[in-house]
């Protein structure tokens, strides 16, 4: 094997088991951060013995028995916190054993879930501290599509990780009743890494694209995880149905195209496929939850007719479900629109104008569908302004220029 | 459309803990000792198997108003409920409330000069009314029982893993 391919097959294992040899080293030690150390550690030492000696025959556990060294290292020199050699001892001696069997060893990525979700630690690093430790995904990368630099987003997961060691977050699948909450945050820092990637509607090649892609990825792995987790089925098909529509959302020359004009054609049909199986394996278990509304309603979209008509009672009867378990000013505004659109528009300016109006200002959905009601009710100097307030307030240009255009069109 | 809550595993019950209690010299050595609540002090445990163990420090802070009901008498039940339920799960190390900040005076120590102050630290809204040290395998462990303190439900306990997880109580000498 010549030196770039066995490179390759090293960054393809690495990136394979990345997730899965950090939880299984932390969920041991407590302290991801010494886990990541010795790891890239491990892969560090690869890179430099395998293009000589050939790639093992079991790559994954090679880098486990590697990552043991430095961690009897550790042990050894390291100011290691009380009892914590006999962990370090313990990993070392299964790492071994692992290594020179035919066991798998455990997967404990679900365990690392809970604790990058955990509620001790902040709600801001919880997405990124997912991303980096269980997809290995690059602090800057991460850093660039939360819009900070990357020292800050460094420093952010530097402290997160020592507070999980210090504070001995545990690794463990929480139980009731902690159950439903604890698995809201893990579901929530995931898809907040999808709309991350996906609330920003810049060209394809973003690292915001990318970013949809890893989070999609965790939803895989979550359900793999937890394959019986309604809840987590609904949030992988709500990502899947959504990123179905990623070419459709723009023309050619990037110009934004609002759903119900989308060209169907340059929807993904796999992924429609691949969401709707996940969306009937979640009804089955008849435990509905927020993911799986959404879910729901973006299926009723993707079923649209031929002719471009949309089942908007049913839209709005979902809606009504969801703000009843997941009250978001999202959900509120889509509820609005959707009895609109089901035949009662001045109902539907009525439940949009019940929102807290401090909870709105600066909430540009809102004011694109205040405009979009007004203009359904003849309205058309309110729905101008809305349509310009909207726009003042969206942060890409594709979509503020479609704003921008609705206000101009409002005549 | 079934709305309906799910799963109805058991709740996990704190794990009985044997209050372990040890002092920054003789952790290394395996010789863990046993923190015993009627001698008050440790006493050595033979054959006790090294384990992981954890303190942590729950911290009540409140406002002067809460401060100023602390001798309710519901108040004082629900305290003393609390310190029962905690010496009974065998995590309690030790804890006590605590004066007004109006009876702290500060000390520190500049170019080996003593200056004294009257007062707490710093004047707060909200100020540290109470502690107590647990002995909990973890933060999961130490969250439960904080969100049990009867102050919980009116001011905020805040949870401080102890530095080292070492707590030494007067007497306790290292053997």
């Amino acid at each position: 094997m010549s030196e770039s391919a066995t490179h390759a097959t090293i960054e393809a294992v690495a990136r394979k088991s990345y997730g899965r040899l950090i939880a299984y080293i932390a969920a041991r030690s407590g302290d991801v951060a010494a886990a990541e150390d010795a790891l890239s550690d491990a892969i560090a030492a690869a890179l430099e013995r395998w293009p000589v000696d050939g790639v093992p025959e079991k790559p994954e556990a090679c880098l486990l028995h590697a990552a043991r060294n430095r961690i009897i290292d550790a042990a050894r020199h390291h100011q290691v916190r009380q009892n914590a050699e006999t962990f370090l001892r313990q990993i070392a001696e299964e790492a071994q054993s692992v290594a020179v069997t035919q066991d798998q060893f455990p997967d404990e990525r679900l365990k690392l879930l809970f604790v990058c979700a955990h509620p001790a630690i902040d709600p801001a690093v919880r997405t990124p501290l997912m991303l980096q430790t269980v997809l290995g995904v690059e602090p800057a990368r991460i850093a660039s599509a939360f819009l900070v630099s990357p020292i800050a987003m460094s420093q952010r997961l530097v402290r997160a990780k020592t507070k999980i060691r210090e504070a001995t977050i545990p690794f463990r699948v929480p139980e009731p009743p902690e159950w439903n909450e604890r698995l809201t945050f893990v579901l929530d820092a995931i898809y907040s890494a999808y709309t991350t990637g996906w609330e920003s509607l810049m060209e394809v090649s973003s690292t915001h694209h990318a970013l949809s892609g890893d989070a999609i990825a965790i939803g895989r792995t979550l359900v793999q995880l937890m394959p019986a987790e309604p809840e987590a089925l609904g949030l992988l098909a709500l990502m899947l149905h959504c990123e179905a529509r990623r070419a459709a959302r723009f023309k050619d020359h990037g110009e934004f195209v609002p759903l119900d004009q989308q060209d169907t054609s340059r929807w993904s049909q796999s992924m429609i496929d691949e969401a709707e199986e996940h969306l009937r394996a979640a009804a089955a278990f008849q435990c509905m939850g927020r993911y799986q509304l959404e879910a729901a309603i973006q299926s009723i979209h993707a079923s649209r007719a031929p002719d471009g008509r949309i089942d908007w009672p049913e839209i709005a009867l979902l809606y009504e479900g969801l703000v009843k378990i997941a009250p978001s000013i999202g959900s509120l505004v889509g509820r609005a629109v959707a009895i609109a659109q089901a035949g009662r528009p001045a109902a539907g300016l009525a439940a949009l104008d019940k929102i807290p109006a401090n909870r709105v200002t600066n909430y540009q959905p809102f004011w694109a569908a205040r405009g979009h009601l007004l203009q359904l009710l003849n309205q058309k100097d309110e729905a101008r302004k809305a349509f310009t307030r909207a726009a003042s307030l969206a942060d890409d240009p594709a979509l503020r220029e479609y704003l921008f255009k609705r206000s101009a069109n409002t005549i | 459309m079934v709305l309906s809550q799910h799963r109805s595993r058991h709740r996990a019950k704190p794990s009985s803990i044997v209050a372990l209690n040890f002092t920054a010299k003789c952790r290394n050595e395996c010789s863990l000792n046993v923190f015993d609540e009627k001698a008050g002090r440790c006493l050595p445990a033979a054959g006790n198997k090294k384990r992981h163990i954890m303190k942590y420090a729950l911290l009540v802070h409140q406002s002067q108003n809460c401060f100023d009901r602390r001798n309710d008498k519901a108040a004082i039940a629900a305290g003393t409920a609390y310190g029962e339920a905690l010496q009974a799960a065998g995590v309690f190390i030790g804890g006590a409330g605590l004066e007004s900040p109006q009876a702290a005076t500060t000390v520190s120590v500049r170019d080996g000069k003593r200056q004294v102050h009257d007062g707490p630290y710093a004047e707060t809204k909200e100020f540290l009314a109470g502690f107590a040290i647990i002995d909990v395998p973890n933060l999961d462990a130490a969250l439960e029982w904080a969100a049990r303190h009867p102050a919980a439900g009116y001011a905020s306990v805040e949870v401080r893993p102890l530095l080292g997880s070492h707590f030494v109580v007067g007497g306790n000498k290292p053997s």
